[in-house]
């Protein structure tokens, strides 16, 4: 192409994108400044950035309080390690949700099951969290079962080894439906005459499934499971939030509900804005790091 | 499925598995109701679950009204954002991609907090307007993405041949891009939907004036959730609040039912886009 | 079979194609119909966005004479009875001539409640259009101490020495109705910089007030014939008794005590005598103290595992909430915790013949006297100030004047004469309308005391002076009995210790700030697992290191400060 088309062809691309792109700057990239805070001692009032009055700077104290907390290493630890379980166990429901749900054959079986399975994403955390607190105690469903094989009954919603568990299926109860609809609309972009081709030479719905289906949705798995590994510090805070205790702080407490229980006491804007700035670090350096790794493997990338 | 198989193993196996799914999914709702039921006062009156349409003081109405108008606009320019937005970056001939999708992802990830944005925000005049609920929220960089994955897989060849005839960049888009694409944009439009009517931080933050406030803010505000310590009150202020409370508790079945059916019954209607054979034919001629 | 075939496997018939359509077609109508109303409905938002885009001085005489005053508050938190319909209420005609009196003339800006503090905050930070007169509960000690600083807070004491007419002169100065809230809100440099809410309650004369005690079903009592507890022994033999027996009669042994073991403030812990905080004191006593150093903890904790271990108590309850609320709404309550005049509870149950008893504080361990929690006699919190906005004192103190007078407090407190209180023997007792919560009516009717309709932590502060025996006259007669005869019972802890602490020092509230998030966690878990057994009590010692090392110490120091200042500043 000469360069006068090259040229054209980008103004038109940039043309169509520019609107976005300046609304973008405008909300996103203007109040950024904010992150100042978490090198400074600020408090409703204080400016942001100036030099004419008195901001006070304090670099990385608010880092270094973090780091050197006394429950430093327990909130990160819980925080991964719950953010991996949910990766492990929740990551391939929607998936195989989505594969089977696309070749159950009545189309108003599969209609309400797909409803049914997006329901619980509807329903309030507070109301999830009340039932499954009310499964889990003493008197509750979970232990009805539980003595019925002549275990003895615990108070699991007390129990620190058990709430990474509890807290892990009910996110995934929670979500799976919901989050099914992205590869279900990924399995209608497959070309159907591949399906055609391979029922012709003979291969089982299962077969089609594993080397059609699957594959043709892999760009999507990829994006997805590179966005679930840059969310590696976050959590279901609200979630967390109404399920745990004191008693299962040590398997509960990650950085959301203590960055919760700060802002209770108050203050320490600064405090908190560093805590979820470095967060947000780790979290954006997972998503090169994966997504690296994804291009490498298999070649999708999110740019 | 296109290919008509003979019923057999397989199909007992899905079957089985969709039923066990909806029985996870639908028991516990089940559970609970029956529990909220058979609390005695509750049961004396059924009417409780109907209370937000029994509430017909307008506010409710009003607040439903513009719950509308943020779910259309918004759903409408986060579409035309994404599109517009993810076609230039499936381009080779983009100058500066890795420049544009840097700028895109550092907003996921970085964001400078409430009081930053509350400054703009008033700045902008657009405090305490209901376009505080649209302009900033017109757009979302995840959605984007997710778009310009499913470009992606829009054959090449498709383009190339649209611009030989002579097309530009805008009527490739519209033309071919957008009808294509109604998998992902119908997902984009069931997310966005579902985003905006479950929203209520933005308006409680940007919009103290009652009356243009989307439902949630409404809900909250009736069936409101007081996790007020009880025992740091004077004892005239913890009766106060006591009596709401109770009558809260009751409530909060009925906000389960009006929130959420609205929202369900809307996926039936994208359920078509999800139709396969959707590049089927595409590629002849 | 065949039906099932059909039913399952036919792909969607004409009929049902047809019926999606109907249905899309009549919500398409019903939203249409959302949108048209949203319009049809005038919205009232003219008036306060204009009132955002003003900004400058809010002083401009309105009318000939008149001088406004800009203020902002959340709207009152009652279902039927707000700010924004003040004019339908008598109590607010009377109010507004005192305003017309002195020549102001109030502009308003009320927040929603659930917004308020948000708001705030907002506002406040980014210092746009503050109003001149505000409610500044929701901002913590620290940013208001940092207003304070910076001058973005006018001291209040100033404004009454120079531009008062007298009468808030004499409220806030020794002697005066608000004498002592003045003194609670002073800062360490001598100025005050905000007004506060004041409940006094009396009880024959003199200071007196209720508590918050553990109470029982006085009906399972009654019906397993048992005897009140006297001891925590006994109230122990009480919980299995009604267990084993089925009190609740619904065939399980489902009953429990529900209440919140996490928390200090639960009743028991004070049977013990142990305080409500991490950091309290003793009234008689005036030494701060933490419940990990007195005398009763480790049998307090011994005690309660052993109610936990047999499933007396409901673990789910721990941390409050809303599970606390469905172990009594499912009446399985045997024991709760909660003022002891308390009537709320009982209707919560569904059980009509519910009615639960206060007792206590029980004997429970040779190691401590147990104490009792009540409210202070003398409460004076949430705060109010006036910003740099407001640049003409003159009005600032007016509005003093009027909210610390004498028909303010009447108005506030008991409404208009004939109307929501009557004067029976020389004493003013409150209507059956302004009672009893029988909100729905007093709006319908229009009469209902300034208390709800402006105060009570919303738009102005309440003053509020009350004679006890007004509140004991209207509840059971069992219940009005226990307060009654423990109303001079010692020692007495205090429910919310803010009441005996003057305004701290920033570098007071810091410290604080950086210890108490970290000590909180330690403190509550290590309770909690030590309740629920499940760590040992022999590790004791490395127990109490673990919250030394979290500065236990170093908050008790801190609040004996604040204490000897209060005693310094405030003669009892």
């Amino acid at each position: 192409m000469h360069r006068s088309g090259l040229l054209r062809e980008n103004a038109e691309l940039y043309a169509m994108m520019l609107p976005t792109l300046i609304i973008i700057f405008l909300f996103c990239y203007i109040p950024i400044y904010g992150i100042l805070i978490a090198f400074q001692d600020y408090s409703p009032g204080m400016p942001f950035f100036s030099f004419t009055q008195d901001i006070k700077w304090v670099g990385l104290k608010h880092f270094k309080r973090f780091i050197s907390g006394p429950f430093f290493g327990r909130i990160m630890t819980n925080t991964i390690s719950l953010s991996f379980l949910n990766l492990l166990f929740g990551f391939w429901p929607p998936i195989l949700f989505a594969l089977l749900l696309n070749e159950v054959r009545s189309v108003r079986f599969k209609k309400f099951t797909q409803t049914a399975s997006y329901l619980p994403y509807f329903i309030s955390a507070v109301v999830v969290a009340g039932m499954v607190l009310s499964f889990v105690k003493t008197d509750g469903l979970v232990n009805n079962i539980i003595a019925l094989f002549g275990e003895s009954r615990k108070s699991l919603n007390t129990e620190p080894k058990a709430f990474p568990v509890i807290y892990t299926i009910t996110n995934i109860w929670k979500s799976f439906g919901f989050n099914s609809i992205l590869y279900l609309s990924a399995i209608t972009g497959i070309d159907p005459s591949l399906y055609e081709s391979a029922y012709l030479d003979g291969a089982t719905r299962w077969q089609s499934m594993w080397h059609i289906t699957l594959p043709g949705i892999k760009p999507t798995i990829s994006i997805m499971l590179i966005m679930a590994v840059g969310s590696l510090l976050s959590s279901n805070t609200d979630l967390i939030l109404l399920l745990y205790s004191p008693a299962t702080y040590p398997t509960a407490d990650v950085i959301g509900t203590y960055v919760y229980r700060l802002g209770i006491e108050g203050g320490q804007f600064s405090y908190t804005t560093a805590i979820g700035l470095l967060s947000t670090v780790i979290n954006f350096l997972m998503v090169f790091a994966s997504n690296k790794a994804s291009d490498k493997i298999a070649g999708y990338s999110l740019w | 499925m296109t290919v008509k198989r003979k019923f057999n193993a397989g199909d007992i196996v899905i079957n089985l598995v969709m039923i066990l799914v909806c029985f996870i999914t639908l028991y516990p709702m089940y559970y609970v109701f029956i529990l909220s039921i058979s609390d005695p006062v509750v049961a004396a009156s059924m009417k409780v679950y109907f209370y937000p349409i029994l509430a017909t003081d307008g506010k409710m109405w009003r607040a439903y009204g513009y719950t509308i108008f943020y779910v259309v606009a918004n759903t409408l320019l986060v579409l035309l954002t994404s599109i517009t937005c993810a076609y230039p970056l499936t381009s080779k001939k983009l100058m500066g991609r890795k420049f544009v999708v840097a700028f895109l992802l550092v907003p996921m990830y970085f964001g400078g907090g409430l009081i930053p944005s509350f400054l703009l925000i008033s700045k902008l005049g657009l405090y305490n307007t209901v376009w505080a609920l649209i302009i900033p929220s017109c757009f979302n960089i995840w959605y984007i993405i997710l778009t310009r994955t499913f470009f992606v897989g829009i054959p090449e060849s498709l383009r190339e041949s649209a611009q030989i005839d002579g097309a530009n960049n805008f009527t490739i888009l519209s033309r071919i891009y957008v009808p294509l694409s109604k998998p992902i944009l119908a997902v984009v439009g069931i997310y966005t939907i579902v985003g905006v009517w479950n929203s209520w931080f933005t308006s409680n933050v940007y919009q103290p004036d009652t009356s243009i406030q989307p439902l949630q803010m409404y809900l909250r505000r009736v069936l409101v959730q007081q996790t007020v310590d009880l025992t740091k009150l004077s004892q005239a202020e913890a009766e106060a609040m006591a009596r709401l409370k109770l009558s809260n508790n009751q409530l909060k079945y009925s906000m389960i039912i009006f929130t959420t059916l609205p929202v369900i019954f809307t996926y039936p209607f994208f359920q078509k886009y999800f139709v396969k054979g959707v590049m089927l034919g595409s590629l002849k001629g | 079979m065949d039906i099932v075939y059909r039913l399952f496997y036919e792909e969607e018939s004409i009929l049902e194609k047809k019926l999606w359509r109907y249905l899309s077609v009549t919500l398409a109508v019903l939203l249409m119909m959302g949108v048209l109303s949203a319009c049809a409905t005038s919205p009232q938002t003219t008036g306060s966005s204009n009132k955002n885009k003003s900004k400058g001085s809010n002083q401009a005489a309105d009318k000939a004479g008149s001088k406004t005053i800009h203020i902002m508050g959340p709207e009152t938190g009652n279902p039927h009875i707000h700010f924004k319909d003040r004019e339908k209420y008598s109590s607010w005609k009377e109010f507004q001539k005192l305003f017309k009196e002195k020549g102001l003339n109030p502009k308003f800006e009320v927040v929603a409640n659930d917004q308020y503090q948000t708001t705030l905050q907002t506002r406040m930070a980014s210092a746009t259009d503050m109003p001149d007169f505000l409610n500044v509960t929701g901002l913590g000690d620290d940013t208001i101490l940092n207003f304070v600083d910076k001058g973005t807070i006018l001291p209040v004491n100033q404004i009454i020495d120079e531009h008062s007419d007298g009468t808030a002169k004499q409220f806030f100065a020794e002697g005066g109705k608000g004498a002592r809230s003045n003194a609670l809100n002073a800062a360490e440099n001598g100025n005050v910089y905000w007004i506060s809410q004041i409940q006094a309650t009396t009880y024959d004369g003199k200071p007196g007030s209720t508590n918050q005690v553990i109470s029982v079903r006085k009906d399972w009592l009654d019906k397993l014939n048992l005897e009140v507890p006297k001891t925590a022994d006994d109230f122990y033999h009480m919980l299995k008794a009604f267990r084993e027996k089925d009190a609740n009669g619904n065939g399980q042994q489902d009953e429990v005590l529900a209440f919140n073991p996490a928390a200090w403030n639960n009743g028991i812990a004070q049977w013990f005598g142990l305080v409500n905080e991490i950091s309290c004191f003793v009234i008689e006593d005036g030494k701060a103290v933490s419940p990990w150093y007195q005398p009763g903890i480790k049998d307090y904790f011994k005690y309660l595992n052993k109610l936990a271990k047999e499933g007396l108590m409901d673990t789910s309850t721990i941390g409050g909430g809303d599970p606390l609320d469905q172990v009594i709404a499912e009446n399985k309550a045997g024991a709760i915790f909660d003022y002891c005049m308390q009537t709320w509870q009982e209707p919560g149950t569904g059980d009509p013949d519910a009615a639960y008893l206060p007792i206590g504080p029980l004997k429970a361990t040779d190691a401590a006297e147990p104490i009792l929690a009540i409210e202070p006699p003398y409460l004076s919190y949430n705060r109010w100030a006036f910003t740099k906005e407001c640049k003409d004192l003159d009005v600032a103190g007016t509005l003093l004047d009027i909210l610390c007078s004498d028909k303010y407090m009447e108005l506030t407190q008991w409404g208009i004469e004939g109307e929501t209180y009557e004067v029976k023997d020389g004493e003013k007792k409150l209507l059956p309308i302004a009672l009893n919560a029988s909100w729905e009516q007093a709006a319908k009717e229009g009469k209902e005391i300034g208390d709800l309709i402006w105060a009570n932590g919303s738009i102005f502060p309440k003053r509020r002076f009350v004679p006890m025996e007004n509140e004991i006259s209207i509840v059971p007669e069992y219940k009005a009995e226990f307060q009654r005869n423990i109303i001079d019972y010692h020692p007495t802890t205090p429910l919310g210790k803010e009441n005996y602490f003057p305004v701290p020092t920033q570098e007071q509230v810091q410290r604080r700030l950086e210890l108490n998030t970290d000590l909180g966690t330690q403190s509550s878990q290590l309770a909690t697992q030590l309740i629920l057994g499940q760590i040992s009590m022999d590790d004791w010692d490395s127990h109490i290191q673990s919250l030394k090392d979290l500065g236990l110490d170093e908050i008790l120091k801190i609040d004996q400060t604040l204490l000897d200042r209060y005693k310094k500043n405030v003669k009892d």
